[in-house]
């Protein structure tokens, strides 16, 4: 019997998205935070649709189109609430 | 790719535009056989500005700008027909382009009739420079018209060359008008080892293969020389009624409504409704900053959907296949594929892109090239009230759609070969696209800032 993964801490997830998006959708020099909304940012969907492969990969699930909200993609943090009880749920 | 200070190497991208424009002009199923050279795979950016854009201030940047990039003075050069193109800055000052003025009367038919115009003026990037720029006064509002063939820079390149002369413009009693470092107009060189990118080209090469088994059908198909030689457009003004719910403000939803809408025009003049097959170009600029001026900074995604199916369920597919694009880094490997056919001759790059036997590349052209950047509210002074831009589009498929955002104005451009579609036909298009996302029509003249 394996003892399951506890879910990451909502913090930690979104610093793993901003380090994300910083890192392979912003210029240097343009990092956002994580409470910088994507709209502003200039996220668009096709970048959006990047961030939402990261999160398979890094968490192993797939955010369904019916939970992908304004309120769900705002920005990093607002994405890390949904992962965090998605996963803790 | 870099550009030397007089070479600038022309992307794998650009090439296919180059073999297409060739295609334009003497492409299969087109009667008889041209010699000409001009290029008319043209596009414009128009920018909408309160007031008259001042000519001379105008010229002054323009002319300023070239001392630090020489591009927009360029020919289009290939060593030998094997060699690479690239474009070549003059080895001596040359006079920078000057902005041409026209005055017309107020309204949108004066306007349209001068920038069909502009668009049906072939330009010769062998012997002229690749761009023009004019300026159309209507006394309240005047348009800055950037016009250029399209392999010397793309329509973000175009927006970020304005935001640059509106920059030196403003900065113009300034000795350094970029004090913390002249901005890159060039793209950087191709991340990568020649073996890596070999890789990735041999990856995507399959890619674009696996397009030849459904040959795309288009209202072009049975394009005229005649028709392939002069342009129309049609672009009306919406504005937002804020009813679009979040998905359906994305671009697979948009493309796939329509798909769905021009299934029309297919039904209409009894096309084969095979699946359409497009290219979608994918911006690979970084986000935040306005990136590089000239060249092609684009790759292609090639969605394929069927026009019966209904749009939930084809914008379920689009999604599909651009996540799949993206999972397995195609969009870079479709980029890598095209950079690797650079040296060939343009019959044998137009044989190698895949045309069906009528000729066709595609179904039909379309763009979502996103908002106008909202970096400058004024363009020489002036408010800027809206911005579209306007591409010609090739006699195969003959007809493209194009949506732009300005500030709260929605544009809608179509831009078709004279004769192909009925202009009745266009305005019904329009108009149902317009509804179906939710935007709502502008009077003639009003604009939302």
């Amino acid at each position: 019997m394996t003892t399951p993964t506890p879910a990451p801490a909502t913090e930690a997830i979104a610093e793993a998205l901003t380090q994300y998006i910083n890192d392979d959708i912003m210029a240097a020099g343009h990092e956002i935070t994580k409470d910088a909304l994507f709209a502003d940012a200039g996220v668009d969907s096709m970048a959006l649709m990047k961030v939402l492969l990261f999160v398979e990969q890094e968490y192993g699930f797939w955010i369904p189109d019916e939970d992908l909200t304004e309120d769900v993609v705002a920005s990093a943090e607002t994405m890390a609430v949904y992962i965090q009880n998605k996963m803790a749920g | 790719m870099v550009a030397s200070n007089r070479r600038l190497p022309l992307s794998g991208a650009d090439v296919c535009l180059l073999a297409l424009d060739r295609h334009m002009v003497r492409g299969p199923g087109l009667r008889g056989t041209s010699r000409v050279r001009t290029g008319r795979n043209i596009v414009q950016l128009v920018v909408e500005c309160q007031g008259t854009l001042p000519q001379e201030r105008i010229d002054a940047a323009i002319a300023r700008f070239v001392e630090y990039a020489p591009w927009p003075l360029a020919r289009l050069r290939r060593a030998f027909p094997w060699s690479a193109p690239f474009w070549e800055a003059p080895a001596t000052p040359q006079a920078a382009p000057r902005v041409t003025m026209h005055e017309i009367g107020s309204g949108d038919a004066p306007l349209q009739e001068v920038l069909e115009q502009r668009l049906n003026t072939p330009l010769d990037p062998h012997a002229g420079t690749p761009v023009r720029f004019d300026v159309i006064d209507q006394g309240k509002t005047s348009h800055f018209v950037q016009t250029w063939f399209h392999p010397l820079m793309d329509p973000r390149g175009a927006e970020t060359l304005t935001l640059h002369l509106n920059h030196l413009d403003e900065n113009a009693q300034v000795a350094d008008p970029w004090p913390d470092g002249v901005p890159s107009f060039v793209p950087p060189p191709q991340a990568g080892t020649r073996l890596e990118r070999l890789r990735l080209a041999s990856k995507g090469r399959r890619y674009l293969d696996s397009f030849r088994a459904t040959p795309p059908t288009s209202p072009g198909g049975h394009a005229t020389r005649s028709q392939a030689q002069s342009f129309r457009f049609k672009r009306c003004s919406f504005r937002d009624s804020g009813t679009a719910s979040r998905a359906q403000k994305e671009m697979t939803w948009r493309l796939a409504l329509v798909g769905r809408i021009l299934r029309r025009v297919w039904q209409r003049h009894g096309i084969p409704e095979v699946p359409y097959l497009l290219p979608v170009s994918v911006d690979l600029r970084k986000k935040g900053e306005a990136g590089p001026v000239f060249s092609n900074h684009l790759s292609l995604h090639f969605p394929q959907f069927d026009p019966n199916a209904e749009i939930d369920a084809i914008n379920n597919e689009l999604r599909k296949q651009m996540f799949e694009s993206l999972r397995h880094g195609q969009l870079e490997a479709t980029r890598a594929a095209m950079n690797f056919i650079r040296p060939l001759p343009l019959p044998l790059l137009a044989w190698r892109m895949a045309l069906s036997s009528r000729g066709e590349l595609c179904s039909f052209n379309f763009a979502d090239t996103g908002e106008y950047s909202g970096a400058t509210e004024t363009l020489f002074g002036c408010p800027i009230v809206n911005s579209y831009h306007l591409p010609t589009v090739t006699p195969k498929p003959g007809i493209g759609i194009f949506l732009n955002s300005c500030g709260q104005n929605q544009n809608i451009v179509v831009t078709w070969l004279d004769g192909i579609v009925g202009a009745d036909e266009i305005d019904d298009l329009i108009a149902e696209i317009g509804k179906g996302l939710g935007w709502v029509p502008q009077p003639v003249g009003e604009h939302v800032q």
